[in-house]
């Protein structure tokens, strides 16, 4: 099994480990990851120009197809911004063409035919939870996991596929499957406050405090993201507005891959846990 | 050795001249980089501490393992240049041909008195492999210097971007290697240069000898003879021979080792007596010389500074966190690297927003403009509000991904240059479009379209949109105002205080599209709030694309204001 593999901007400067944890965690399922010169999925543009946004994003999936490979990123905001340029690209012929034009200029062609897919729609859909539980050597038993969902990625359901939006269940089955609990929590479906980081500090931070509280309350040892954005939120943000405001309640949070990959034994090298600016105390 | 024209006393006032514009250059360089400020006013550090700063990190450098550390940097990315290997050949085969040949000119040819000499007493520069090795180092020189010509033609903008200073680096170093080629070509041709050396080396017995040496100089090494019949037996040429390696070979190994000047010779033999005549091997000289001379003078000031600044550079950078940049060294250290950008376009070919330049076609998101950009705000040199605004624009849309810093094969901190740039600018009133837009209301906004596009007599109507959301009433008309949109915005639940309050909500934004009031919905803060969380279209009972309308609103919004004064006044009345 082979993708190519889609980072996103933000996984090599602010959280390597989100990487290394992804390509370890797939690699011992036999998934080949092939990185290609993407770049930008074109998220951070859509708020000010459209056409920027769809040919950044026709460009990567152009790449992935002239390899006939579907993407796979661990990013829901580079996934929810490649569904919507496909859905767009597929709803105008006028768009299409005009792209087409100007990546014809490096050889490459948008058709339509290569698939976006998540890391998390991966790990459960194609390689299987039966896999995923077997593979697990030390079931984090009794261990508390608080699912955060991404916005991105669930909503607006009918361009992204990727879950019920309303009930979804994907990250509660993945989270079963490395032997923790999945904590229900009332805002397990809201926005973690990341897209309004440094644009309106007020509410990003009253989001993401909000949310935390949420988690804390239902009983979570910590909150699980499949997300770069929601991750660096929940533990780079939260740990600096912590330090800020000299409180020492701090609810850690983890990738999914860490979680699962710390399940299967893989060593700490890849999984980075300790890059974490938040530390995990009881999984240890 | 030769009769210059100017005496030699005159050649060395020039040589100590050059040498010393080339130390207060190198001087003055060096002093600049403390002095210059980069990143924002509010985190500057004096001075006499940046000067402080930088010597304890330059000890620090040079304790225990951090030494090996440094040796190894040194040594692969200084020397044998790895980062340029990591991102193209070509490059690194130009870099390492321009550097080695370059290098052993100047060691083993300009400084032979001081260094070949030294470590080779048989040293005459006409003997091999010294004669064979100018050659070959010259040849590595020109080889570079077409691969670095050749890439500049086949990269233009917006990938690299050739200027005047790329332009003299070439040529200069050209200018130097040719002539020296040609010089050595024309010596051997000249019947003067051999007139010369046979005076002062070779008193001969009888005419007989004198014209077997002519004719084996004349066959072996080229050299042209005006006016001089003799019928060439090799009886004569063995005497000839014989005669050299009496009195030359000592000095001069066979010219066909000068594998470059030795064809050129042969290829202007037959001008040889013009050439003669009008002094041209001297003229040559003095190109030669002058052209070092003004290398050396022009060196500090010049792209060829970037062999001091690049593996500094890189050596500093990689002797330091660079994630953590927030140091009194930082500052001297930004300075350094503006000084060691080559603008060889690197961090062009892979930045992750390329794309968005090429819809946009602002060259200021892309990086190796960016950089400029901060060398001219460091300078003080940028205050026109609409360049910077450009120029905010193109550092805002950078995804800070780190691909350009990776890359640079001058080893730049890009990543931390693009965070002080960022802050600087907002410092000066340019942060990224979230925030200026939000410095002004929703209605102020709106009159202000209105004034802008009554003074540019029509309205500019955004052509070639791909959808129409927010025109189009068949889209928002279906909205029942049931403010399901509204209860479940998450923005709208977390209005704080009334800073970060939200003016309308999204039902709202639907009203005044139905209104036909859209200029008022562009500016407001729900819009430019907006998490595209997708909770109010996924919600919508009515299947209203809320988020999709709330994108398009800002994308019209942003089209629209980035061209306006934002800072002019507007007479409300008159609206």
């Amino acid at each position: 099994m082979k993708f190519a593999f889609f980072k996103g901007c933000r996984i090599p400067y602010y959280l390597e480990q989100y990487g290394t944890s992804t390509a370890a965690v797939l690699k011992s399922f036999g998934v080949r990851l092939v990185e290609l010169d993407f770049n930008c999925c074109g998220y951070p543009n859509r708020d000010l120009h459209f056409e920027s946004f769809i040919l950044s994003a026709a460009r990567n999936m152009a790449l992935a197809e002239r390899k006939n490979l579907d993407i796979l990123t661990p990013c829901k905001c580079c996934y929810g911004s490649l569904k919507h340029a496909a859905h767009f690209l597929r709803g105008s012929r006028r768009l299409r063409d005009d792209i087409n034009a100007l990546l014809a200029s490096e050889g490459l062609e948008w058709k339509g035919t290569g698939r976006v897919m998540h890391l998390l729609t991966v790990l459960c859909d194609v390689i299987g939870l039966p896999t995923l539980s077997v593979a697990v050597k030390r079931p984090l038993s009794g261990f508390m996991v608080a699912p955060h969902y991404g916005c991105h990625a669930l909503r607006p359901s009918d361009v992204v596929h990727f879950d019920d939006p309303l009930a979804p269940s994907i990250f509660e089955d993945l989270i079963l499957a490395t032997g923790a609990r999945p904590v229900d929590w009332p805002r397990r479906l809201d926005c973690c406050g990341n897209p309004l980081l440094n644009k309106n500090d007020g509410i990003s931070l009253s989001l993401m405090r909000t949310k935390i509280e949420d988690a804390s309350e239902a009983g979570a040892d910590c909150i699980c993201t499949a997300c770069t954005y929601c991750q660096i939120q929940f533990d780079e943000v939260q740990a600096r507005e912590a330090s800020r405001a000299q409180t020492s309640r701090l609810l850690p949070s983890v990738l999914y891959t860490q979680l699962l990959g710390y399940a299967m034994g893989l060593p700490e090298k890849v999984l980075g846990l300790g890059k974490n600016l938040i530390q995990l105390q009881k999984l240890t | 050795m030769i009769d210059t024209l100017l005496g030699s006393s005159f050649l060395y006032a020039c040589l100590y001249i050059s040498l010393s514009i080339c130390c207060a250059g190198i001087l003055f360089k060096v002093g600049r980089w403390f002095i210059i400020d980069t990143g924002p006013v509010s985190v500057r550090v004096p001075r006499w501490k940046r000067v402080t700063a930088a010597i304890r990190s330059m000890l620090s450098a040079l304790a225990g393992r951090r030494a090996l550390h440094l040796f190894r940097l040194i040594l692969l990315e200084g020397l044998l240049q790895t980062r340029i290997l990591k991102t193209s050949a070509w490059r690194w085969m130009m870099h390492v041909s321009i550097f080695v040949g370059f290098t052993m000119l100047v060691l083993m040819h300009a400084l032979d008195e001081k260094t070949t000499k030294v470590l080779f007493p048989e040293y005459y520069s006409t003997l091999d492999p010294f004669q064979f090795l100018r050659n070959l180092f010259g040849a590595m020189v020109l080889f570079g210097v077409a691969i670095a010509v050749i890439r500049r033609i086949r990269f233009r903008k917006p990938i690299v971007v050739t200027r005047g200073s790329d332009r003299i680096a070439v040529a200069i170093v050209s200018v130097i290697i040719a002539t020296g080629f040609v010089l050595e070509a024309i010596k051997l041709t000249s019947e003067r240069v051999y007139k010369r050396m046979t005076e002062a080396f070779y008193s001969s017995a009888s005419p007989e000898d004198e014209n077997a040496l002519k004719a084996y100089w004349a066959k072996e090494y080229g050299t042209a003879f005006a006016s001089w019949k003799v019928t060439i037996t090799p009886e004569l040429l063995a005497r000839g021979k014989q005669i050299h390696e009496e009195t030359c070979a000592s000095c001069h190994s066979s010219a066909t080792s000068a594998f470059i000047s030795h064809p050129i010779a042969r290829a202007v033999r037959p001008f040889a007596a013009a050439l003669d005549r009008h002094g041209v091997e001297l003229w040559l000289y003095y190109l030669h010389v002058f052209a070092c001379f003004a290398a050396l003078a022009y060196f500090p000031f010049s792209k060829l500074f970037h062999i001091i600044t690049n593996p500094l550079s890189i050596v500093i950078n990689g002797m330091s966190d660079i994630k953590d940049a927030d140091t009194p060294a930082a500052a001297p250290r930004r300075a350094l690297e503006l000084d060691a950008c080559t603008s060889c376009g690197t961090c062009n070919r892979y930045c992750s927003v390329a794309p968005v330049y090429r819809m946009l076609g602002n060259m200021e998101i892309l990086p190796f403009q960016k950089l400029r950009n901060v060398k001219a705000l460091a300078a003080g040199k940028m205050n026109n509000p609409a360049k910077l605004q450009e120029v905010s624009e193109g550092a805002f849309i950078c995804t800070t991904c780190y691909r350009c810093t990776e890359v640079c094969p001058a080893g730049i901190n890009l990543q931390d240059q693009w965070f002080s740039s960022r802050a600087l600018l907002a410092e000066k009133g340019f942060p990224q479009p979230h925030v200026w837009i939000k410095e002004k209301s929703a209605s102020e906004w709106s009159d202000r379209i209105h004034y802008s596009e009554r003074d540019a007599h029509e309205a500019a109507p955004i052509k070639g949109r791909y959808y129409n959301l927010t025109d189009d009433s068949e889209i928002f008309a279906p909205c029942i105002q049931c403010q399901t949109c509204t209860n479940v915005c998450p923005v709208v639940a977390a209005r704080g205080d009334s800073r970060d309050a939200v003016d309308i909500s999204p039902q709202k934004i639907m009203n005044l599209l139905r209104l036909g009031l859209n200029d008022l919905a562009m500016g407001s803060r729900m819009v430019w709030d907006c998490l595209t969380c997708y909770q109010c279209q996924e919600h919508c009972p009515q299947g209203i694309r809320v988020t999709d309308i709330i994108y398009e609103l800002k994308n019209r919004a942003y089209l629209r204001f980035r061209e306006m004064d934002r800072w002019k006044k507007v007479d409300e009345d008159a609206t």
